[in-house]
């Protein structure tokens, strides 16, 4: 045996050990459990929304039969899952926008340890924890035309104000995904406050003695070192959005006009009249359309972390 | 050989269990409780499920209670969330069925639970030879078979016109015909009374005033037609209805926030007199009463008239309110105690529960209870001189009062409406199977 085998036996040895060392701790079998819950509440649901968009499933007869790609042309065709598309992107982009401000910004107003911080971050976070629903037909209570939204500007204004908040076919969108942006900023801002405190304080220190401004210092160092939790908030908030249904059901229902009716809305509204394939093609588009944007989204901002 | 003994085997047992199961059958059916059982036969530890919409809870209270006292029989009534219709299609599909529900006794209401699969039949019920035969046959029926009960009148559509604001604008005498119905309009106005209201915000109630305008042409069959594919909603009929209305809109003879409105607001205004006439279903009455307090008043303020073109046409629309449908649950104890229910609800239960509930009844040998508002009996007179509505004639029903909202609100063309309907319309026909599509 020559000197070079020698080595690689030696280099293989451990190796083996490791592998075996590990099974014999965390066999292979001991996620199955997890494995099963993943198959039964994931993945079967999955391949069935796969199966029956293909088919012409519906509440009116009781048999399914495979219809091949009729649910999709049909949908394409007649326009309205493009418009319903085209609605759900542009709410989503404008929560990611409107959840990261108001989160960033809260979290560098609150980032100091003090105990009235420590109150405003707590009850910031509330509505994250409060149901969409009820927090959607608050809001389309207090934006009511007569609502007190507007009772309050028309004190103040010295005459009656009737701002359509919830009634404008160009701006109650961006009402809606204001409205949207508001109950999770609470969750924003505390990945944000989160990622600030994992700044090493000597940077920053060393920051201040060559002189940097506050905002010189947030421009340079802190907000790029904030990348994971800018990673995280812009992907959660964008793809969260596109699946959102509660707070616009709430509020608008896809009103005024159906310049608000995200893909959802419309699912739900055609699984209400019956056409279940329909519905579940329309489900499997949106999956696909979070898919297409997730990839290349997530790449890109793990990208941004990796060049520092 | 042996492959052909085998199936000489096997052919044999399949014929014997035939044979078997031919000469079993009669016995089992004889040895079961008659298809329509007593009504107060007992049924102590059965426990029926009735689902209901937050909207019709109130209405099986009482005579629950009182079949509950009767048999000893338990029913848990399950509050399933708004829309009510499509929460338990998917509820269905999913192999989840109450024992009993609220449901549209329309055909396209019955064509969309898939009834021929999903309720029992009701042929043959006790209490169908005591109902009004002028209503007995209108709803509930799918071909020959009854899958409905009609608990009380169904919802008719017609115009409800404050008293007062009439009188204020100097109109003494009802419009006959919707040109009248107009010029009225035209006189509130001037008179500083709105004259209609519209709610875009819920968006369903802008569907009456333009199925209002398709009265005459439902009453000579265009429904049918549409069905038969001979029409479609992209030809003038529908198109002129729809540019009606909006031309009522267009001249400021609706209210000014009607992209706002609410049925809520709009039976206030109704009442206080703030507008002068709203097309709506006759479950704007109990709305109006609960706002009035009482029927005298509810009378003095509100009357009714029905509307079309040409005529002081009604349209019937059922809603989940009116009917209720049994389900095959495979349980044949269960299902033989849900027939007993509904034979017991309008049997003997009948009288208690309009009373109870102020119904107008649909037995003539149950008086209907004295605290009816004049008001009710005027609308549900209307049923004599009435047309099936959208719902109950097409074979599906678009969704009208999502498109006609977006109109209100500038986002869809008079003939983007007609051709939405149209093309959704197909897309339902073709989903239910039907012929030509």
């Amino acid at each position: 045996m020559n000197a070079g085998a020698k080595v690689k036996l030696l280099l293989k040895r451990p190796r083996i050990n490791a592998a075996s060392k590990a099974h014999s701790t965390h066999p292979i079998w001991f996620i199955v459990p997890a494995f099963f819950f993943l198959i039964i509440f994931f993945i079967v649901p999955t391949v069935l929304n796969f199966v029956y968009s293909f088919t012409d499933w519906s509440s009116f007869k009781t048999e399914v039969n495979f219809s091949g790609f009729s649910n999709f042309s049909q949908l394409f065709s007649s326009g309205n899952l493009v418009a319903d598309l085209r609605i759900t992107i542009l709410y989503a982009v404008l929560v990611a926008v409107f959840q990261n401000l108001f989160g960033f910004a809260l979290a560098l107003l609150l980032e100091r340890d003090t105990l009235l911080n420590r109150i405003a971050r707590a009850s910031f976070f509330i509505p994250v924890i409060m149901s969409a629903l009820a927090v959607g037909y608050v809001f389309q209570a207090v934006l009511e035309p007569k609502g007190p939204v507007n009772s309050i500007f028309s004190f103040f204004a010295g005459r009656p104000v009737e701002i359509p908040w919830l009634y404008s076919t160009t701006w109650t969108i961006v009402v809606v995904s204001v409205i949207h942006a508001w109950k999770w900023m609470g969750l924003a801002m505390l990945i944000f406050l989160a990622g600030l405190k994992t700044i090493d304080s000597e940077v920053l220190e060393a920051a201040r003695i060559d002189g940097a401004s506050w905002f010189q210092t947030l421009r340079t160092i802190r907000f790029p070192l904030l990348a994971p939790a800018i990673t995280f908030n812009v992907a959660t908030s964008l793809l969260g959005s596109m699946n959102s249904f509660d707070i616009v059901q709430a509020t608008t229902q896809g009103g005024p006009g159906g310049t608000t009716e995200l893909l959802n809305i419309y699912i739900v509204r055609a699984f209400g009249q019956g056409l279940f394939a329909q519905a579940t093609a329309m489900s499997l588009v949106l999956l696909i359309m979070v898919m297409v944007l997730a990839f290349p989204l997530i790449w890109s901002l793990r990208k941004r972390e990796q060049i520092l | 050989m042996k492959k052909t003994s085998k199936g000489a085997v096997l052919s044999t047992l399949v014929a014997l269990t035939m044979i078997g199961s031919t000469v079993v059958a009669p016995a089992s059916h004889s040895a079961k409780a008659p298809a329509w059982p007593s009504q107060t036969a007992k049924l102590k530890g059965v426990t029926l499920t009735m689902w209901c919409a937050a909207a019709s809870l109130a209405i099986p209270k009482s005579v629950i209670s009182s079949f509950e006292r009767a048999t000893g029989a338990k029913i848990k009534v399950v509050t399933i969330p708004d829309p009510y219709e499509s929460p338990v299609l998917a509820k269905i599909a999913t192999g989840d069925k109450p024992d009993v529900a609220f449901w549209s006794p329309t055909k396209s209401g019955l064509t969309s639970i898939n009834a021929k699969a999903n309720l029992l039949s009701l042929n043959g019920a006790p209490w169908i030879s005591s109902v009004d035969p002028a209503l007995r046959d209108v709803f509930g029926l799918l071909g020959t078979t009854r899958y409905a009960a009609l608990i009380g009148t169904p919802n008719l559509v017609g115009m409800f016109y404050n008293k007062e604001a009439f009188a204020k604008a100097g109109i003494t005498t009802l419009p006959k015909n919707f040109t009248q119905m107009t010029a009225a309009a035209v006189k509130l106005k001037a008179a500083g009374i709105t004259p209609f209201y519209d709610a875009a915000k819920d968006a369903w109630p802008t569907q009456f005033m333009v199925q209002s305008l398709l009265g005459d042409a439902a009453k000579s069959g265009w429904y049918q037609k549409l069905n038969s594919r001979e029409a479609k909603f992209t030809d003038p009929t529908f198109i002129n209805a729809v540019t009606t209305y909006k031309s009522l809109i267009d001249q400021g003879l609706y209210n000014s926030d009607i992209k706002s409105g609410t049925f809520a607001a709009q039976t206030t205004a109704l009442l206080k007199g703030d507008v002068a006439m709203v097309n709506q279903g006759s479950f704007l009455g109990p709305a109006l009463l609960a706002e009035a307090g009482d029927a005298a008043t509810l009378d003095a303020k509100i009357g009714y008239f029905g509307i079309s073109p040409t005529s002081n046409l009604t349209l019937s629309l059922p809603g989940q309110t009116d009917a209720i449908v049994a389900f095959k649950t495979g349980n044949a104890k269960r299902e033989a105690a849900t027939k007993q229910f509904l034979a017991y609800w309008m049997g003997k239960g009948y009288a208690a529960f309009i009373d109870d509930r102020s119904y107008i009844s649909l037995q003539p040998k149950v008086p209907s209870p004295s605290t009816v508002p004049k008001l009710f009996i005027q609308v549900a007179s209307g049923l004599k001189n009435s047309v099936g509505a959208i719902q109950s004639q097409a074979l599906a029903t678009p969704d009208i009062h999502v498109y006609l909202s977006n109109m209100i609100n500038g986002t869809m063309t008079i003939e983007e409406v007609a051709q939405a309907m149209q093309t959704q319309f197909e897309q339902l026909a073709k989903a239910q199977g039907a012929k030509g599509f």
